[in-house]
């Protein structure tokens, strides 16, 4: 109403009788009854109107059924943990979801067909309503009834010996990625906006749903994420109906407004990343080739266990292609053969994974244990579910049920079953729980405690040589170690296996109680790392000087042979034998990198325990699997892209009269180029500037 | 019986045509007073014009004095008035515009005003043979 | 001034990207009138109507239908307005019979027999597929699913494209049946000036964005005037006319149209010294094409006149 100023003097016109109501006007709403039947009439047509799509879904999915029973000879757990089935079923259900919201939309794209939609005595949302409904139903005819006989056919045996009804989980999940798909089509079909414009834009939000479902490790968060995606497609479909998407210029609810406005934001946000890919490559060269155990010429370190329980270190150089393995005791001494030979147990300090595992992946949730009769055939199969804490057994042969296994022991079908194993497992290999280790005999079907962390104590990590590698045992299934490395959220220790007793402990500092003094601290943490000959002194700054015992763990060096980083967990003493004191934010960081897993690695003395050593340190360098990728020139490119992108964001805020400026340019300054784009994509370009009235001429015939 | 007929597309308005066949039909006596006009509505229909536009030409004719409503029964045609309840100068007035286009074509054809006189004379005896001819 | 209108607008103005669309409109249909919207293509009608029915939005300025903003127009109301647009849209897989069905669910007072009529008068077998149909069998249906609410308020964005002559006569005869119940006013707009003629009693012209005519239509046929301006010579050069529409030249003669004769346009063109002044009538197609076409780019085939206002020569005339 700007314009309002500048118009021409009014015509002769007045409005009698506009600002009344008329009796049309007050013309009563639909009864509820009368609106059921239209809504009714509205779903029938849609269903009427895109029936080909389920049919065309059935008929990909008895070709699927037929390529799998065609292809798939042997069947694993379940055939729901086959990837020749969760492929098909995520990628069908996908496709067909944003074929129908595109499909069931799209007619409507002609300006005179939407009229004839739109134009009746109901409101939009309703139609909107209406609409949505009977894609919703389209879409469960499409895939609900493949997918029920699927989920049908794996619950009765001829889906495999095993079932559980979590593995319905990946099922159910890609039913819900092809809802989801089918909404993000909609909003494609609906929205007016250039179609190669931001209007195809929403796939990239399609393709990202994609990949969230086949990555996410839990349901429970691909429901969460399902649900918030579902929540803005839906508000931003039905601004969609409601403004014909006009790039919001009609009073479209605000909720809808900004669910349009996240989602195109997000869809850009891939898009961005990609275009940016080829600068990211100039300014900082390959993205990838700064990973330290692929870079050409490195170097890494690990440690073994020798079958006396002497710990020795190992350096695997890479020069040219060839590898050169030393062994050398803790002080680099080298070792003379057999014992480098004859390594029971080694393993690398490489930061283990913490992503949990993923419900899809049937034989990682479940791991299968065949006891064998005298021939060697399996007898028995028995299927430990981790996130149950308990094994079922069946029989090989008829598939019958045999009964159950958990913490508490064995209980047969019908009768209660037993405690489960408690908490995350924390290995499998032998069960390992916070709570103790145990030895699982499925053959005998008993369970033995063989190890129980003091109380008050957790079990955090268990780092084993089992006794089969020096002489392994056919039948059965018993394990048993020579040595263990046992670290609970207390203490450290080597227990042996052949008396069970612990061979050495040291006992933690619990590292969340603060015992420092904050003064004599200084703020940075920068440990300086010198090359000390076949050790590494770690250094602080005065006035604490701080000796490394172990300090490279993991390391690369550069061509030089200087250290370009490390991780290492280092025994310390003080040189000044007093105890130090540490910054209780960086133990505290440490202490949960350790605890995720990310920091993982361990060293001990060989032959007990040093008396000076008064305290564990945990320290990493930048970690060495993903260095930081923020080289000085891209930190400059992206602070001047972000300043770019916020200057850029500026005038079009100004252009479009946005309200919450500051946010825009900050959000601008955060996501890039992302945020102008989406302001485009929802407003028209060029904005109109309605130009003055123009003045009647004479040739006006005007009463 | 009356029968109208319009030319959409010509100089005068559909109305204009309605009145003007009436009236040329009174005077033509091809109706009689008393005669009913069809309703408006069904002449609109069989003339396939806006309703609006018939009942805009009876208005014209009846407010002339040419046709008259009869209660229950419709509109007739009323009986004569000399002169149609028109002063002399508005008849003449009216008659001005076709005068001037005959005119216009006997120039053009080049008829001498005797030609044109012996023609409307002509015309006159057998249009209307009852009303004095000087 | 319309006392009792059904749609008023005002300063409406539509702008698709930096093209101006409608500009500045403003005017008012009468109740119970048959409103002729008239226009070249393209010179903004069907956006005007569009944005009347709510199904656009304007960039500037408001209107109103039967009393609510066309913006939020509720839906019970929309029942009460009946809208064709232009390709005349149909559910292509529906049969004529399924049509109906799916429609009528949305009006209570859905009358069958008005749907009946109008499909017999279209000719329409009630098992076709209106997929299938032909331009004016589906005008037909489109039209029989617009009249069968009986709606209070018809608006028909060009109805006749593309129909044949019986399609048209049936169309004619379908929209006077509607004018024939009191109180109900259509509003169309058309290319088909005969048509027009007959029917309509009110007048909008929108001429390339700008409305140039709001008025009964007698108003609009009496302000066109056209004279024969006759001279003993070629005709001299023209004072400025405000309103000159065309000025044609024929030999001696100088035709011109003028909108809104000023009182003293006799005086203006007796001092131009001609033998002879004649005022003609003008019939309706002649005034509307004059009003609508531009005198000053027309001619394109035709010599071109030297200033402005100038007359015209015609092809044959003498230079």
């Amino acid at each position: 109403m700007m314009m309002m100023t500048e118009r021409a003097p009014a015509r002769p016109h007045t409005t009698e009788g506009s600002g009344r109501d008329r009796e049309s006007g007050a013309a009563p709403p639909l009864s509820r009854a009368a609106l059921r039947r239209g809504m009714s009439a509205l779903v029938k047509k849609e269903l009427r109107e895109n029936w080909a799509y389920p049919l065309m879904c059935w008929l990909v999915w008895a070709a699927i059924a037929i390529l799998y029973t065609w292809t798939a000879g042997e069947q694993g757990i379940n055939i729901l943990g086959s990837v020749l089935i969760q492929i098909p079923t995520a990628l069908t259900a996908s496709a067909m979801g944003l074929w129908i919201g595109i499909g069931s939309t799209i007619r409507q794209r002609d300006p005179d067909q939407w009229a004839l939609f739109i134009h009746r005595p109901v409101s939009r949302s309703h139609l909107f309503l209406g609409r949505i409904l009977g894609g919703t139903l389209l879409y469960t005819l499409a895939l609900g009834l493949p997918f029920a006989l699927l989920l049908v056919l794996a619950a009765t045996p001829a889906g495999g010996p095993f079932f559980e009804w979590h593995m319905t989980l990946p099922t159910l999940a890609d039913f819900l990625t092809g809802f989801l798909c089918y909404l993000v089509g909609f909003l494609i079909g609906d929205r007016s906006a250039f179609i190669l414009g931001s209007r195809v834009l929403p796939v990239f939000l399609a393709i990202a749903l994609l990949y969230a479902d086949f990555l996410l490790p839990r349901f429970s968060w691909y429901l969460a994420l399902a649900a918030l995606a579902a929540a803005l497609l839906l508000l931003a479909n039905w601004g969609s109906t409601l403004s014909r998407g006009y790039r919001l210029q009609r009073a479209t609810p605000l909720p809808a407004r900004w669910s349009l406005r996240i989602l195109l934001t997000l869809a850009f946000l891939p898009l961005v990343a990609l275009a940016s890919l080829p600068f990211w490559i100039i300014l900082n060269g390959h993205p990838f080739n700064t990973i330290g155990p692929r870079a050409p010429d490195h170097t890494t370190t690990g440690y073994g266990l020798t079958p006396d329980g002497a710990l020795v270190k190992r350096t695997l150089t890479s020069s040219n292609g060839h590898l050169t393995v030393t062994t050398t005791d803790l002080d680099g001494h080298s070792i003379a053969p057999p014992a480098s030979q004859t390594l029971m147990q080694s393993w690398s300090l490489a930061p283990r994974f913490s992503w949990p595992t993923n419900y899809r992946e049937l034989d990682r949730q479940i791991t299968t244990y065949s006891v064998a009769d005298p021939s060697n055939q399996p007898r028995e199969l028995w299927y430990f579910v981790h996130p149950a804490g308990l094994a079922y057994g069946y029989d090989a042969k008829t598939h019958a049920f045999l009964g159950t296994l958990g913490q508490s022991g064995f209980s047969p079908p019908g009768s209660a079953r037993p405690t489960p194993f408690q908490h995350t497992e924390v290995d499998s290999y032998p069960f390992t729980y916070p709570n103790g280790i145990f030895q699982v005999d499925f053959d005998r079907r008993t369970v033995t405690t063989l190890w129980q962390p003091p109380s008050g104590e957790r079990l955090l990590q268990i780092i084993s040589a089992p006794e089969f590698l020096a002489h392994s045992t056919s039948r059965g299934l018993q394990y048993r170690f020579a040595w263990q490395l046992l670290i609970t959220n207390k203490s450290l220790g080597i227990r042996n296996t052949e008396t069970g007793a612990l061979q050495a402990t040291l006992a933690l500092q619990d590292p969340l109680t603060p015992n420092t003094r904050l003064d004599e601290l200084p703020d940075d943490h920068g440990w300086a790392i010198e090359d000390t000959g076949p050790g590494y002194t770690v250094s602080h700054p005065p006035p604490f000087t701080v000796e490394s015992r172990f300090p490279e763990t993991f390391a690369r060096y550069d061509a030089a042979g200087r250290l370009l980083w490390s991780r290492h967990l280092a025994v310390v003493t003080t040189s000044a034998g007093a105890a130090p004191s540490h910054d209780p934010r960086l133990r505290r960081l440490q202490w949960d990198q350790f605890q995720r897993g990310l920091l993982t690695s361990l060293t001990l003395p060989a032959a007990g325990l040093d008396p000076t050593v008064r305290h564990i340190l945990l320290t990493s360098s930048p970690n060495p699997y993903f260095p930081s990728l923020l080289t000085p020139w891209l930190n400059t490119g992206l602070l001047l892209g972000a300043l770019l992108c916020a200057l850029l964001t500026l005038p079009l805020t100004a252009l479009y009269r946005t309200p919450w400026k500051p946010a825009w340019i900050l959000a601008a300054l955060l996501l890039g180029p992302a945020i102008p784009l989406t302001l485009l994509a929802t407003h028209s370009f060029p904005p109109p500037r309605p130009r003055p009235a123009p003045n009647p001429t004479p040739t006006t015939i005007l009463t | 019986m009356l029968t109208i007929r319009i030319t959409p597309g010509s100089p005068a308005p559909l109305y204009t045509q309605i009145v003007t066949q009436v009236r040329t039909a009174i005077a033509a006596g091809a109706i009689q007073t008393g005669e009913l006009l069809p309703s408006v509505r069904s002449l609109a229909d069989q003339l396939l014009i806006n309703a609006n536009t018939v009942a805009k030409a009876y208005n014209e004719l009846s407010r002339d004095g040419l046709i008259e409503t009869l209660p229950g029964r419709g509109l007739a045609i009323a009986p004569r008035r000399p002169g149609l309840g028109l002063t002399k100068a508005e008849r003449l007035r009216r008659i001005d515009p076709p005068l001037t286009q005959l005119l216009h074509d006997a120039i053009a054809l080049e008829l001498s005003l005797d030609d044109l006189h012996d023609l409307l004379a002509k015309k006159w005896k057998s249009l209307a043979p009852e009303m004095p001819a000087t | 001034m319309v006392t009792d209108p059904v749609i008023v607008v005002e300063n409406l103005t539509k702008y698709f990207g930096k093209k101006c669309v409608v500009d500045h409109v403003s005017f008012a249909v009468p109740r119970g009138s048959v409103t002729a919207f008239l226009g070249r293509n393209g010179s903004g009608k069907s956006t005007t109507l569009r944005i009347l029915l709510g199904l656009l939005e304007p960039t500037l300025g408001r209107s109103e239908v039967l009393g609510h903003d066309s913006q939020n127009l509720p839906p019970a109301l929309r029942g009460q307005i009946g809208y064709l647009p232009e390709s005349h849209p149909v559910i292509g897989w529906m049969t004529v019979d399924a049509t109906e069905k799916f429609q009528s669910a949305f009006y209570p007072a859905w009358n069958r027999e008005v749907f009946q009529a109008t499909i017999d008068h279209f000719g329409l077998d009630r098992s076709a597929k209106a997929g299938a149909l032909s331009r004016g069998q589906r005008a037909g249906l489109a039209l029989a699913c617009v009249l069968a609410p009986e709606p209070e308020l018809l608006i028909l964005d060009d109805p006749a494209l593309g129909l044949d002559p019986v399609a048209r006569r049936a169309l004619l005869e379908t929209i006077l049946y509607i004018t024939r119940s009191p109180g109900r006013t259509v509003l169309l707009s058309s290319h088909l000036l005969d048509d027009i003629e007959r029917i309509a009693d009110y007048l909008l012209i929108l001429d390339r964005s700008v409305l140039r005519a709001a008025c009964p239509v007698e108003v609009f046929r009496e302000r066109i005037a056209q004279f024969q301006v006759v001279f003993d010579h070629a005709p001299p050069e023209l004072p400025p006319i405000p309103g000159l529409l065309d000025s044609l030249r024929v030999n001696n003669a100088l035709r011109i149209t003028v909108a809104n004769p000023p009182a003293d346009l006799e005086q203006t063109l007796a001092a131009l010294n001609p033998i002879e002044i004649l005022r003609q009538p003008v019939n309706f197609q002649d005034a509307v094409t004059a009003y609508m076409s531009d005198h000053r780019n027309r001619g394109f085939f035709l010599e071109r006149p030297a200033s402005p206002h100038a007359p015209r020569s015609a092809a044959g005339g003498a230079a």
